[in-house]
């Protein structure tokens, strides 16, 4: 018992996110993000735990395998008084099998709100429908042994697969419904466990958008919905690429413009629950207008939808200012996670080009590779391959504060971005950027509004995947010393009128008192 | 009734012809002859009588029915007689329980290609891809259904169209595009990275001849595949030469090094593509291989006369389709050349 008891501690000393408490006043739902995962959306959740010191927060963070996340990358601030961690595609034991009937009741909700998916437009009573779902799916009339074990479900399951599936295996069909749904019910369970919040706020659609549905729906509390990345959008990008999906269809059934069945099941699946946490949410906020407009797209209601860009820490980044050496070093500096969406390919091949014409440039790569070692190592041998060896350099992980004031021009290659944290970083250090035309880079270099704009070009904006113009663009920085100066001067001023942290927390604190603990 | 005389005539004769051979003496065949007679019209009465029993789907076609059946008692006499008469018996009161089957003939199946459900909905075949793609104002949906069909379509012509979607203004389109640009530039440098591991550890000639050619194959799938541009493909190009001619170190008369090296000089607009090209051909390369390039060089030199004649030497399946309204041009005027 002793011996127990000192393991218990034990554990407890090892593990710095074991936080409980009753209840609190921000649910915070988080997926594959903070604390375990380093780059913009975790910096953000950092950030916004620690600009509300007055805030208390329950983080329920939703990942797929826990050998997936490795040490926490951050550490709890103080506020944070609740902290959980669940891994969907954990293995568990399903539930004991029994002779389940299934309620006709429940199952022509869920067929009606299958159809509400297919067609959401079309269904006018369709947000309602997991509304009535919701409290049903932990210790109701729709549990996973209803799912899994009774003859409605069997039949509703066959009855799909005869009616829409393209794909000739039912066995592929029937898998992979019960693979897909299976996370539904754990976060049912986590919903129902979860301690009381005054509020609920999730920062993507997808499993944690669910689980503030279902926690809205269970408690009637508000859910605000922030999103960085579309969700959806991303998933059905990786869904595109995935290999892991089957295609049964022989020669005579394939349509060459036809995305595989499961393919299109998956991405449908995403654009269902995204739909779920849309409909769900009290407040639904995009960090620029290009997404909110896509969030309306995908089904969000316009009337709930705002901007709230990212700001940052301006007198902590602008002291840098004075730590900057006469002359522009000629480094460029692309500062994020060594991950394809980052294209760091795309920027290794432009340093060759740059280095043709500014022999003395060098190229850093600032950011963790542990996310995806393969890729890493892919842009380690691209760099070899293209004799750029003494001039790629690989710093990993790195306090921005030390090395900005080393950076001549800060990089992006990103094929996909939101509003991407460090060019305001580097903005406020006094750094320009080049950028490829993704999320809202065009907004942070060129200006919104047109006094936004009359700040003038804080750098340039290329396409992807085009190492020829990203180079000549960096080049153009590097070695226009006016060009240069102009550039960090409109970054400067930008970041300082448009992007300040105390104008996002302003923002978000009157979201909170509107929907979470409104006078 | 008439059956069953039959039959009883074809008992009393058999019972007659057998009675006619007993007296059979040596050297007499009048009663031999007799038999065969008297036997024959037995077995010819029988024939009919049994045919006659037989349930119907037995009794046809007739003819061959009674020969069949006439054979087996006149070439057997007596026993053949009695045997028949117990089939006859056994397949009239005995018949084998055949049961229905549920089967019916049907009219055979008519495949289409591609089906006509899929057909209905391609609208478009690979001529309209181009359009729609280019067509900011098309539905996001329908081009992305462009965008996959253009997997399906050899790189050469699908990747600069790809290229372009990198700037399209749609995330998907723009993404999906990326991705599959990127996929097959990282599946050749992969190749090109294990080659060169292959090389460094070759130790005899043969087998470092066969990493130079793959890595100078690699590279100029790059080039010719349209998947690096600017710096990175002039790298490319100097990888292509560079590895090709430490290749034709080892191998000076290989006609496949010797084209690679046509097709990348032709690429640099260099004059020595011809000679080298020619070289190829002269090493061993099939002709029809080698020709359009020289019909390309023959016309950015404006020389028509020789790509008529190169072009009208090259007879159908020498020539890959795409080739075909050109070499249908080009020889056609050569046909006609008086009007030229």
């Amino acid at each position: 018992m002793k011996f127990g008891k000192k393991s218990n501690a034990q554990e407890t000393q090892q593990d710095p996110l074991e936080r409980r408490a009753q209840q609190a006043d921000i649910g915070l739902l988080l997926e594959g993000t903070f604390p375990y995962v380093a780059g913009g959306v975790s910096s953000w959740v950092n950030q916004m735990i620690r600009g509300f010191p007055d805030v208390t927060f329950a983080v329920v963070f939703i990942g797929s395998l826990e050998e997936e996340y490795g040490e926490p990358k951050y550490e709890l601030p103080p506020n944070v008084v609740h902290f959980e961690r669940h891994y969907l595609y954990a293995k568990r034991a399903a539930p004991e099998i029994k002779k389940v009937q299934g309620d006709p009741a429940t199952f022509a909700v869920v067929e009606e709100m299958h159809r509400y998916f297919r067609a959401p437009h079309a269904h006018a009573e369709g947000r309602a429908l997991f509304e009535q779902l919701a409290p049903e799916l932990a210790g109701g009339r729709l549990n996973q042994e209803d799912f899994l074990y009774s003859h409605r479900s069997w039949d509703f399951i066959s009855a799909q697969y005869r009616e829409f599936s393209s794909d000739p295996s039912f066995v592929d069909y029937f898998w992979t419904v019960r693979t897909m749904h299976g996370p539904v019910w754990i976060l049912a369970d986590i919903a129902k466990n979860l301690i009381p919040c005054r509020a609920y706020h999730t920062v993507s659609t997808g499993y944690a958008g669910m689980l503030g549905a279902l926690l809205k729906y269970r408690t009637g509390k508000p859910l605000i919905l922030s999103e960085h990345g579309i969700y959806t959008k991303e998933r059905r990008i990786d869904l595109f690429n995935a290999h892991w999906i089957p295609d049964n269809r022989v020669i005579f059934q394939r349509d060459p413009t036809e995305i595989a069945y499961f393919r299109q099941m998956w991405m449908r699946f995403f654009e269902g629950i995204g739909k779920i946490c849309y409909d769900a949410s009290d407040a639904i906020i995009a960090l620029f207008e290009g997404n909110r407009r896509r969030q309306i797209e995908d089904g969000a209601d316009p009337a709930r939808t705002s901007n709230i860009p990212n700001g940052i820490d301006i007198e902590r980044y602008g002291a840098l200012r004075a730590q900057r050496p006469q002359t522009t070093p000629p480094v460029v500096a692309l500062i994020g996670r060594v991950v394809p969406i980052k294209d760091v390919m795309t920027f290794i091949r432009s340093i060759r080009t740059v280095v043709n014409r500014l022999p003395n440039a060098e190229a850093w790569i600032i950011g963790p590779e542990d996310e995806d070692a393969d890729y890493a190592q892919e842009c380690r041998n691209l760099a070899v391959g293209l004799g750029l060896t003494d001039k790629v350099k690989f710093l990993g992980f790195q306090r921005l504060t030390d090395v900005l004031p080393q950076v001549g021009v800060v990089a992006l290659s990103s094929i996909s971005e939101a509003l991407p944290l460090v060019l305001l970083e580097g903005f406020a250090a006094g750094v320009p950027a080049v950028t490829t035309d993704v999320g809202a880079c065009r907004q942070l270099v060129y200006g919104l509004e047109p006094e936004d704009q009359a700040f003038g070009a804080a750098g340039s904006v290329v396409g992807i995947a085009d190492p020829q113009a990203l180079a000549s663009a960096i080049v153009e920085l590097l070695s226009d010393h006016g060009k240069w100066l102009a550039a960090s001067t409109a970054g400067v001023r930008r970041v300082e009128t448009y992007y300040k942290q105390e104008q996002m927390f302003g923002r978000y604190r009157s979201i909170y008192e509107a929907h979470a603990w409104p006078a | 009734m008439i059956t069953a005389i039959v039959g009883l005539l074809a008992l009393v004769l058999e019972v007659i012809a057998v009675f006619w051979l007993m007296p059979l003496h040596e050297g007499d065949p009048s009663n031999l002859l007799g038999f065969l007679l008297v036997h024959g019209i037995a077995s010819l009465c029988l024939a009919a009588f049994v045919a006659a029993a037989l349930p119907a789907h037995l009794r046809r076609p007739v003819a061959p029915v009674i020969v069949l059946l006439f054979s087996f008692s006149f070439f057997i006499p007596v026993l053949g007689l009695i045997g028949q008469v117990i089939a006859a018996l056994v397949s009239k009161y005995l018949p084998r329980h055949v049961p229905e089957l549920p089967y019916a003939e049907i009219p055979p199946i008519e495949f289409e290609f591609p089906p006509r459900e899929i057909r209905e909905r391609t609208k478009y075949g690979p001529g309209g891809l181009t359009a729609r793609l280019r067509d900011s104002g098309v539905p996001k949906e329908t081009r992305f259904k462009s965008l996959l069909a253009l997997q399906g379509m050899p790189p050469k012509i699908a990747n600069p169209l790809l290229q372009e979607m990198l700037g399209d203004p749609a995330d998907e389109v723009r993404l999906v595009a990326y991705g599959i640009l990127d996929n097959q530039e990282k599946n050749i440098n992969q190749h090109i990275h294990d080659e060169v591991e292959k090389l460094r550890e070759a130790e005899i000639d043969e087998l470092k001849l066969i990493a130079l050619r793959r890595l100078a194959e690699l590279y100029w799938e790059l080039v010719y595949g349209g998947l690096v541009h600017g710096d990175v493909r002039a790298h490319a190009m100097t990888e292509t030469e560079r590895y090709l001619n430490e290749a034709m170190k080892l191998a000076p008369e290989d006609a496949g090094l010797w084209f690679l090296k046509g097709k990348l000089l032709l690429f640099k607009r260099d004059s020595a593509a011809e000679a080298a090209l020619q070289r190829a051909v002269a090493s061993g390369i099939e002709d029809s291989r080698v020709l359009s390039y020289l019909g390309q060089i023959a016309f950015e030199r404006r020389d028509y006369r020789e790509v008529r004649r190169i072009f009208g030497s090259l007879s159908e399946g020498q020539y890959s389709p795409r080739l075909k309204s050109a070499v249908r041009y080009w020889s056609g005027i050569h046909t006609g050349s008086g009007t030229v």
